[in-house]
């Protein structure tokens, strides 16, 4: 990798002189602290250090003013950190050691700086986990979403614009207590939701249950072509809703399945769907239950939208169509001017929907709403003792935890205070109850005494870290319950509630969560692809992409699979619309199910999944260094050093040179020896899959944009930091299979880092090993792995 | 006065004449050639055309006459061979060339009164009502069914294309009741199936156009030995009048040049006509047409769509129906088409222009069929067409599928 010079070498001297005057405040602190430096680093380091740092940066000379030699090694102080931080950043850019000074072996200059880097991530991982005597982890407001539902069968939608901000990530993590930081405009926001909440639990005048139908002309069928939405019905009250249609879904002749949508105009997303293949004259009819923010919503044939030259007029073929006649026989005339609908043979030229009606009924109130609700608003008005109670219970589940009468004192005194004032109990009760909404205990998980400190959580903090972990969420009354008994913390109850809580529908939560976080699949689709490279990119690709590898994890949950299958297996889910991106035969139904993978097939494993080969593309080409770094990161749990500053980007082929792959160019890239000995370690790991394009399609020679002859031949060999050689992605995946131990530690930490809401730091690494080693027997079974979490000491450890 | 050839026997004689050989022709083809020989004569006069391919060369029967009756916008009309002659209605076929002043032109360039050379054949397929003929006019008048036109052209474009010219022999004054003055001319070039091949006299007075380089003449500038070209109309007594005399190369070429800008300007506007060969569907709208354009249009029109391969431009490619007329506002009621492939046809049969492109669109439409008609634009600056011009509705549809009979 070439690096730019920042600065010239005269400049250097006084770039350190600057840095050394800003940091001297610092230095001269730690002078009192020589006794413990560079200890925590190992011998080699300190060593380095010796040969060619110290002689211009120690305790005789100190150019630029600063001085190495008594550096702290207390990782954890930021101030320290930062400044070893700097250390790091001058070897990086080739500024250290200068040019006329005898220059190290790159490995050696590699291996210093990767070891300080290591230092420096574990004193912050340390800082990210250090905990007070109280602590309090901020909900994400996925968690608060699914908090205030099965609080209160309440559905909020949190990603509405202007209803919460967007939670912070580290890693793909949105939980990260660290990071979940509490500002004003939170609680203005918490504030708003809470009201509205509450009106929505116990709204002033009951929104009654109706049955909305749109239907085409009598004797007509309404065909959707693919992308366009019919059948507008809207949700005034965010709630359950039942959503039926009777439909045709028709695949187009490649087998291409329709997906139908139940989009939300305003959100510009789809809220639920179903992929249908059927045949023309027998129409099914869909049922889909499911929550709805308030909005407006039709039913639509979901996939790109189709542009228009001009976008003045549309031609496309949204029209009521004969019931009784083959769609065949619909052409000519005006329709010669529509989009063509069917080939040559009468076949569908792209999935279509024909819709004959749609009935919306909702909100629907379940007995279970119901029964939270029930009893949190008291019946008799005028009774305090019942107010104080129904508040207590109320508090309880809200708040997750025991809650004392003078905790709800000031809520009954301010019940009082606002019916003195002329408020109606009713509204002054709904007031106190939005207060309680906004209360540190319900919008954070707490853990910990004030004044006391213990090493454990506590049952009641138990129970809200597994269910938290497990369903996102407060936990049940039988969590509840075993919490108040105290014995949630015994292996037994614990193990009990574990299968209790994974065999509950709510676990869906965790499956389509937390390989979203883990695999930080919320990069798919950040860099749109350049629709000219890759025209064949839609939005329901991208949002099967990501289908395929949850449902890849949640499969490999539920049946209980072996962590190597994460990276390498004969089998994947498939939908149709995947299958044809993937140049494999479409499945035999619409919906995503799981496919056996012949040996040809590439895609077993979710390495070779479209939605990991996209996530680490810039939407014009693949960037085999990031996906080596995202399989350093999310696979092997290892994060690389970061990149130096101001790398110039790899320039596209000039137009009179031969075309080049981007391996031949990065190899001419990496120039500097600690460019060189980090890449050694991160591009084997992505160039294995130079076979896959930027949306993750197979090829055999790479497209280059430019330049003069045919498009090279990829190569998609390398030999492993280990000194494994592979010739392509499926030895690549092989070799990483094998080292299972290592897959199953890695994935535990995400593991823990995601179930703790914290970053691991050294002192975890021992327990994270003991739980790896009992999970061993059974090479390393998913959910073998999550019970040994959950069963651990670790667990439990405050 | 002494006139000459057929026409000083029977005025009107001239325009039969090669009628009249052929049927002799096909009368002696009959009595001595072998059997097969006249059934690929019959098959070719009688040639039915289809949707997707072009006729054989030869096809059809020449026919010619005065245009009597023109319906511009559904490219249809009808010629009058004679005075007592019925009217022969026709309609272009999509692919049929109309040339006037030697210059590619279309049935709307035409005025009415210009006597004219056609190629005409039995209906396309589909087309068979396009000319709405009773059985009883189909009894009397048999000719009458090749009533599609592949070729039609005035005479100056008639002759002129196939190497043909006058020669002025000088001035003959008429005599009878209505004495007039006549052009004695001789043909100069090639015997021509439907032309005149022998000595002739046209009308000539005072309504006769005579140029000369880029100018009006007068009668005086015409002498014997000149060769010149001309155009003719019906005059008294089924004789043939000059409406135009061009003395020299330059006045003709100058002629040819209006007529040809005519031509851009009306193709620019409607966009270059050809039909679909084969399609390609994609599975989510998008597929490749290829298109073979029709021929007989300006070189430069087919140039202009060739040079927008691998620019930034894209074609817009819209549908149209037999008549070549499109729908609505064309331009919006089309898609984008890449050109990714053209190739050239060397002696393509007549209809084609010998240039089949390949487009790449993201929209195809339902009339992007085998067989189907579409029009492409070129690099052209997009002109709102007459509304009455365009099909708006299904009914105008049905109304062009059939001419009016006036």
């Amino acid at each position: 990798m070439t690096r730019r010079h920042g600065v010239s070498p005269g400049a250097e001297v006084k770039a350190l002189a600057r840095l050394a005057g800003a940091i001297v405040i610092g230095s001269l602190c730690l002078l009192a602290n020589t006794a413990t430096a560079l200890e925590p680093v190992d011998s080699k380091t300190r060593q380095f250090l010796e040969s060619h740092c110290f002689r211009c940066h120690g305790s005789k000379v100190q150019k630029a003013k600063f001085r190495l030699d008594n550096l702290s090694t207390d990782f954890s102080d930021p101030q320290v950190a930062q400044k070893w931080g700097e250390v790091v950043f001058r070897i990086n850019a080739g500024e250290m050691p200068p040019k006329k000074e005898p220059q190290p072996a790159a490995a050696e200059l590699g291996r210093t700086a990767e070891m300080i880097t290591k230092k420096i991530r574990e004193g912050a991982a340390a800082r990210m986990a250090r905990r007070g005597l109280l602590e309090h982890y901020r909900l994400s407001r996925q968690e608060y979403a699914h908090t205030v539902y099965d609080l209160l069968g309440v559905v909020f939608d949190v990603e509405a614009p202007g209803a919460f901000n967007e939670d912070p990530l580290w890693h793909g993590f949105d939980r990260i207590g660290a990071l979940l930081s509490t500002a004003p405009s939170h609680i203005d926001r918490y504030f708003t939701a809470a009201d509205t909440v509450v009106d929505l639990a116990f709204p002033d005048r009951e929104l009654p249950s109706k049955i909305v139908r749109r239907a085409p002309k009598k004797g007509t069928r309404q065909l959707l072509q693919l992308g366009e939405g019919w059948g507008a019905f809207d949700i005034r009250s965010p709630g359950r809703y039942r959503i039926r249609i009777r439909v045709s879904g028709l695949s187009a002749f490649t087998g291409r399945a329709p997906r139908l949508s139940i989009w939300h105009h305003q959100r510009k997303k789809s809220f639920a769907g179903v992929e249908l293949a059927g045949s023309e004259d027998k129409p099914e009819t869909i049922e889909i239950e499911s929550l709805f923010p308030a909005g407006h919503y039709q039913v639509r044939n979901h996939a790109r939208s189709q542009r228009h030259p001009n976008g003045a007029y549309r031609l496309f073929r949204n029209e009521e169509v004969p019931a009784g006649k083959p769609l065949a026989s619909l052409k000519g005339g005006f329709l010669s001017t529509r989009t063509k609908i069917v080939d040559e043979k009468g076949r569908p030229v792209m999935p279509l929907l024909l819709v004959d009606w749609v009935e919306a009924e909702g909100p629907l109130i379940s007995e279970v709403v119901q029964a939270r609700r029930m009893g949190v608003i008291p019946e008799d008005e005028d009774g305090r003792k019942e107010a104080q109670g129904s508040l207590k219970r109320f508090a309880q589940r809200a708040w997750r935890r025991s809650v004392s009468d003078s905790e709800i004192e000031p809520y009954i005194e301010f019940i009082s205070a606002e019916q003195e004032a002329g408020e109606t109990f009713r509204k002054a009760y709904k007031s106190a109850l939005s207060s309680m909404l906004v209360a540190r205990s319900f919008l954070n998980l707490e853990e910990g005494s004030p004044g006391k400190s213990r090493p454990k959580v506590n049952d009641f903090e138990l129970a809200s870290r597994l269910s938290y972990f497990l369903w996102s969420s407060m936990p049940d009354e039988k969590l509840f319950a075993a919490a108040q008994s105290g014995e949630l913390n015994t292996p037994d109850r614990l193990a009990a509630e574990l299968d209790r809580m994974i065999a509950d529908p709510k676990i869906q939560r965790f499956l389509d969560s937390f390989p979203r976080q883990w695999l930080q699949l919320h990069r798919v689709g950040m860099f749109q692809p350049d629709p000219k490279l890759y025209p064949g990119y839609d939005p329901w690709l991208e949002e099967s992409m990501v289908m395929e590898t949850t449902a890849y994890i949640e499969e490999m949950f539920r049946k209980n699979l072996p962590i190597r299958e994460v990276v390498d297996s004969n089998w994947t889910m498939l939908n149709s619309r995947l299958a044809i991106h993937y140049g494999l035969s479409t499945p035999g139904q619409a919906k995503l199910a799981r496919v056996r993978l012949g040996p040809r097939s590439q895609r077993g494993g979710v390495l070779t999944h479209a939605s990991i080969l996209s996530l680490t593309s810039d939407g014009t080409r693949h960037r085999p260094v990031h996906r080596g770094a995202w399989l350093s990161e999310a696979i092997l749990a290892h994060t690389p050093l970061p990149p130096p500053p101001n790398v110039d980007p790899l320039e596209p082929v000039e137009k009179d040179q031969p075309k080049t792959t981007i391996r031949s160019q990065l190899k001419a890239h990496a120039t500097t020896p600690s460019c060189v000995s980090c890449h050694a370690k991160i591009d084997p790991l992505g160039l294995a899959f130079e076979n896959f394009d930027a949306i993750g399609r197979w090829r055999e020679t790479e497209r280059v944009e430019g330049g003069v002859g045919d498009d090279p031949p990829v190569d998609a060999s390398g030999v492993l930091p280990g000194g494994k050689a592979f010739a392509g992605p499926s030895e690549f995946k092989k070799l990483l299979a094998e080292d299972d131990a290592r897959l199953a530690e890695a994935f535990l930490e995400q593991l823990a880092t995601y179930a703790l809401r914290r970053v691991m730091t050294v002192d975890d690494a021992e327990q994270l090993r003991s739980i790896v080693a009992k999970a061993k027997p059974d090479g390393y079974r998913l959910q073998s792995l999550v019970r040994g979490l959950v069963l651990s000491k670790l667990f439990q450890k405050r | 006065m002494r006139r000459r050839g057929p026409g000083k026997v029977f005025p009107g004689m001239i325009r039969r004449v090669p009628a009249v050989m052929l049927l002799v022709t096909v009368f002696l083809a009959w009595e001595d050639a072998p059997a097969i020989a006249d059934e690929k004569a019959d098959a070719l006069r009688d040639h039915t055309p289809e949707p997707g391919i072009f006729p054989p060369k030869g096809a059809g029967v020449h026919l010619d006459g005065d245009l009597v009756f023109s319906d511009p916008i559904n490219r249809r009309g009808a010629i009058r061979k004679g005075g007592n002659m019925p009217r022969h209605y026709f309609a272009m076929l999509p692919y049929g060339m109309v040339r006037y002043h030697g210059a590619p032109a279309d049935v709307r360039d035409i005025p009415p009164g210009t006597h004219m050379h056609g190629r005409f054949l039995l209906p396309m397929k589909g087309e068979e009502e396009a000319i709405p003929l009773s059985g009883k006019q189909l009894k009397r008048h048999p000719g009458a069914r090749h009533n599609h036109v592949i070729l039609l052209e005035d005479d100056v474009s008639f002759y002129s294309r196939q190497g043909r010219s006058w020669k002025v022999l000088g001035f003959e004054q008429g005599a009878g009741p209505a004495p007039r003055l006549k052009l004695s001319v001789e043909p100069v070039g090639p015997e021509i199936e439907g032309g005149i091949n022998k000595a002739a006299l046209f009308d000539i007075d005072g309504s006769t156009r005579i140029w000369k380089g880029s100018r009006l003449v007068g009668r005086d500038q015409v002498a014997p030995g000149q060769q010149v070209q001309v155009n003719l109309t019906w005059g008294p007594f089924d004789s043939l009048a000059t409406t135009d005399i061009w003395l020299d190369d330059a006045s003709l070429a100058a002629f040819r040049e209006v007529q040809r800008q005519r031509h851009l300007r009306l193709i620019r506007s409607r966009f270059l006509p050809g039909w679909v060969d084969a399609v390609k569907n994609g599975d989510t709208g998008g597929g490749e047409i290829t298109v073979t354009f029709f021929g007989g249009m300006d070189p430069s029109l087919y140039s202009d769509i060739r040079g927008m391969k691998g620019g930034k431009r894209t074609t817009k490619i819209c549908n149209a129906e037999t008549t070549l007329r499109t729908w609505g506002y064309h331009q919006e009621y089309s898609s984008h088409g890449n050109l990714l492939e053209w190739k050239e046809i060397e002696n393509p049969p007549p209809g084609n222009s010998g240039f089949q492109a390949r487009f790449k669109v993201g929209q195809m439409l339902d009339g992007f069929r085998p067989g189907r008609i579409v029009r492409a634009k070129g690099p052209w600056t997009y002109v709102l067409l007459p509304h009455d011009e365009c099909i708006m509705t299904p009914e105008d549809l049905e109304r062009s599928r059939r001419m009016v009979l006036p």
